[in-house]
This record gives structure tokens, C-alpha cells and sequence, in this order.
């Protein structure tokens, strides 16, 4: 781990203030983007954003850093209140799908990482199978029975493609990070906003 | 011990870094973490390709977000934030608590102890009265032995001028060296006056005591071998010597 990351994780348990707002600026938009996927209203997803670090920085002493990373444990709280408040409505995940599609076709990648550069069209590294479980796993917070229900597929097949994906994902990464294939990122990208 | 390998193949990583496990298994692969370096390593680098997915998705929330996030917490008692300078609404609340429990307790503590005083006061008044009764009684009980004795005569003194309304008994007892009166009747007095208890003895009139006419049991004083009683009207105080011109009681023994 990072001496800045190892940095971040010290004031965040030790409730500085100045913390919450870094967070935010580091990852307000990336939960964002779950929670919208998941909530179908830019004002509900704004106000499961706003509990959901609200959360966060209620029970930052119960954050070990020992069990994963902080934004993996951030995702989680935010997720799950997003998924919580679904099932208190009773809404439909799987509703509105194609006002969802048109809405994200146009959406604009903020802050990017210098990692992930939007090129278009590029090597696409991710079979299609492997994009659409990650998508739905990750994005749309579907369990893998939902993901099996859904795409018909036997719930071992899922499992094996989940593992598949994010071994991709992360060789992907791995290589981009290293300095080569930043186009398979980006290819990646543009994939998975077609899909959405 | 697993197999690491195995560990890794099984894509239980991966599941794990999804929120896909039951919390059984959460926890079995939290242990394998902090067993495994190998299996650390590989959560780690799961987990960042997931981040960076993320951060490479992200949608910008709407304007103002950001502030109403930080108002939101600051506002929340159990998210403020750990700055000294600010009015910590918990601390305050713990502290009024803490301050009516003490105000509660101080309160219920003293209407205790006034009500122990009370007690106190009413036991100790209630022990006086006890005692008051208990000599009563024991000098009740004491007359009623007295009255009772063989040896107490009861001596019915007569008026030496036919005044019916006069009316004195004297209880002697040689025995037990005791005499006492009981007045039945006898007139008021002026507040100068007395009534007084003689014994004649071989013809000298010996002192027994002064009495009003209360007509209560009184003690008087023991004389031996009186051969009369009588009573004559004395000045406020009794005399030395009887007045025989008041002597309006008399009885031979």
C-alpha cells in the first residue's frame, strides 16, 4: 500500500475532517455512478449518495483496512443502501431499461483517471459475456442467481465468468498500468457505456 | 491448510470483493487474507481493477452535493466531525443527562432524607409516649396494688359540721408504711388557701401533706400509729400547726 493511501486510511479513522471532502472528490462520482445504475432518479440517487457516506462516515471505526480497500468497503455501504431502499419501494431493477440506455449514451466521463484514456473503437480484451455479468454484477448490484435468471444461464457458468471477467479486468489493468494497452481500456470503456 | 492455488482459482476472490459471499464465507476468506500474503495480493489487485472500472464509469452528481454531504454529517450527532472548536451537540447532551440525573437524584435524595428525619422525629416521639403510658400504667397497676394490699385500711373521714358535700377517704397501710387520699368532694378553696392532712398522734397533730380538691389518688405522708385523720383549711403552702378553727375533716382510726 501507498504511503498517501496508508495516509488517507489513518485520518479517515481518526475522523478528520478534512477527509470526508477528499473522499468525495476521489470517489463521490464513482459511487455516483453505482448508485444511479441501480436507482432510476437523479434525486433519489443524490439522496442515496448523501446517506450513503453519511454511513460511511459513521462507522469509520469499523473500517479495517486489514479486509480490503477503502473504496471496496465504501462501494459496499453504498450499494447496499441503494439496494436497500429499492426493496423498501419495491421497485423493479430490471425497469426502465431502455430509458437507462438512452440516458447513458451521452454520458460524459468525468475526472478521468490518467490510466483510462477515451479511445473509441480500440481491441476489445473483454468477451461480451464476461462485460455483461461484470456489468450487472458491479454496476447493477444483481447476485449471481439474479445474473443467472436473467441472462438464462446456469449458476456455475456464472461463477466461472465472473472469475474470468475480473481476471481479464485486472490483467487489463495490470498491462495499463505497466504503460501498455491503454487503448484496451478504453475499448473496454466505450463497451461497456454501449452496453449500459 | 487449503491448497493457495486452489484459493485463488476458486473465484471466491473474486465473489468476495463483489459483496457476493454469505457472511460465513466472507469471513473465511478474511482469515485466508490475513494468512495468505499470496491471497492478500490478489483480493488487492481485484479490488483496484474494480476501482478503477469505477472511477473510469463515474457520473457527476448533481451541483451542490458535495456541500449538502458535508452539512449532512456535520448536522449528524453521531457524524460530527472531531474538531475541538466546534459545539459537540452529544458531549452537551450527555452532560444535560448526566446534569438531570444529578438534580434528579439530589432531589429524590433529600425528600429521602427528610422523610428518614420524620420518621426519626415520629419514632422518637412515639418512644416518649411509649414511656409516658408505660409509667402510667405502672402507676396505675402500683395503686391498684396498693388499694389491694390486706393492710391498706380505707379510712372515711367525716365532716364536723355535718357538710355532706365533703367527702375524703384515707388509704393507710402500716405495712407497707404508704398512705394515701382519694377526694370524692370537698369545695373550692381560695387561690390563698390549701386543704391540709393531719395525724393525730398521742395528742399531737402531725403534718401529712397539703391537697387541693383534685380527685385523683394522691400520696401523702407516712405517720405511725396515727389515732386520727383530720383535715383543716391552711393558708397557700400548709402550716406547722393546724387551725382548729378550719378543721372541717375529721375520723378516728
Amino acid at each position: 500500500m501507498s504511503d498517501n493511501y496508508l495516509h488517507t486510511i489513518k485520518r479517515f479513522q481518526s475522523r478528520d475532517e478534512s477527509i470526508i471532502a477528499e473522499l468525495y472528490d476521489n470517489y463521490g462520482s464513482a459511487l455516483y455512478g453505482v448508485i444511479r445504475r441501480i436507482i432510476n432518479d437523479d434525486q433519489l440517487a443524490e439522496d442515496i449518495l448523501q446517506d450513503s457516506f453519511l454511513k460511511i462516515w459513521q462507522n469509520s471505526n469499523k473500517f479495517d483496512p486489514q479486509k480490503g480497500r477503502l473504496y471496496t468497503w465504501m462501494y459496499r455501504i453504498s450499494k447496499n443502501t441503494a439496494i436497500n431502499y429499492l426493496k423498501s419501494k419495491a421497485e423493479k431493477i430490471h425497469s426502465n431499461q431502455t430509458e437507462m440506455d438512452d440516458k447513458f449514451q451521452n454520458l460524459k466521463i468525468q475526472n478521468p483517471n490518467i490510466d483510462v484514456i477515451d479511445l473509441r473503437g480500440q481491441v476489445n480484451l473483454l468477451k461480451e459475456n464476461q462485460r455483461e455479468i461484470i456489468f450487472l454484477l458491479y454496476f447493477r448490484a444483481f447476485t449471481q442467481q439474479e445474473v443467472s435468471d436473467h441472462l438464462d444461464l446456469p449458476l456455475g457458468t456464472v461463477k466461472t465468468r465472473t472469475r474470468m471477467a475480473l481476471q481479464a479486468l485486472r490483467k487489463i489493468y495490470n498491462d495499463q498500468s505497466s504503460g501498455r494497452n491503454l487503448k484496451v481500456v478504453s475499448s473496454i470503456l466505450c463497451l461497456i457505456l454501449a452496453f449500459i | 491448510m487449503r491448497d493457495i492455488k486452489e484459493i485463488l482459482d476458486s473465484g471466491i476472490l473474486e465473489e468476495y470483493v463483489l459483496g457476493l459471499l454469505s457472511p460465513e464465507d466472507e469471513k473465511r476468506v478474511e482469515d485466508y487474507i490475513q494468512s495468505y500474503p499470496e491471497v492478500r495480493a490478489h483480493v488487492q489487485k481485484i479490488e483496484l481493477s474494480l476501482e478503477k472500472l469505477a472511477v473510469a464509469n463515474s457520473i457527476d452528481p448533481p451541483e451542490g452535493t458535495k456541500q449538502n454531504i458535508l452539512d449532512k454529517i456535520s448536522n449528524d450527532p453521531k457524524g460530527s466531525f472531531n474538531n475541538g472548536d466546534r459545539f459537540n451537540s452529544t458531549v452537551i447532551a450527555c452532560a444535560l443527562t448526566a446534569l438531570m440525573i444529578g438534580l434528579g437524584s439530589w432531589y429524590l435524595l433529600n425528600q429521602r432524607n427528610n422523610k428518614i428525619e420524620n420518621l426519626q422525629t415520629a419514632y422518637q416521639e412515639l418512644k416518649s409516649e411509649c414511656k409516658t403510658q408505660e409509667l402510667a400504667f405502672k402507676a396505675d397497676g402500683e395503686l391498684l396494688y396498693f388499694l389491694r394490699h390486706e393492710a391498706t385500711y380505707p379510712i372515711q373521714l367525716h365532716s364536723n359540721k355535718n357538710d355532706i358535700n365533703s367527702d375524703l377517704i384515707v388509704y393507710y397501710n402500716p405495712v407497707a408504711e404508704k398512705s394515701m387520699i382519694k377526694v370524692n368532694s370537698l369545695a373550692s378553696l381560695e387561690r390563698t388557701e390549701t386543704y391540709q392532712l393531719w395525724a393525730d398522734v398521742n395528742g399531737e397533730m402531725k403534718n401529712m401533706g397539703i391537697f387541693d380538691n383534685d380527685r385523683s389518688f394522691v400520696q401523702m405522708e407516712y405517720v405511725e400509729n396515727p389515732e386520727s385523720f383530720n383535715v383543716t383549711i391552711e393558708p397557700k403552702g400548709g402550716s406547722d400547726h393546724p387551725t382548729v378553727s378550719r378543721l372541717i375533716l375529721s375520723q378516728k382510726v
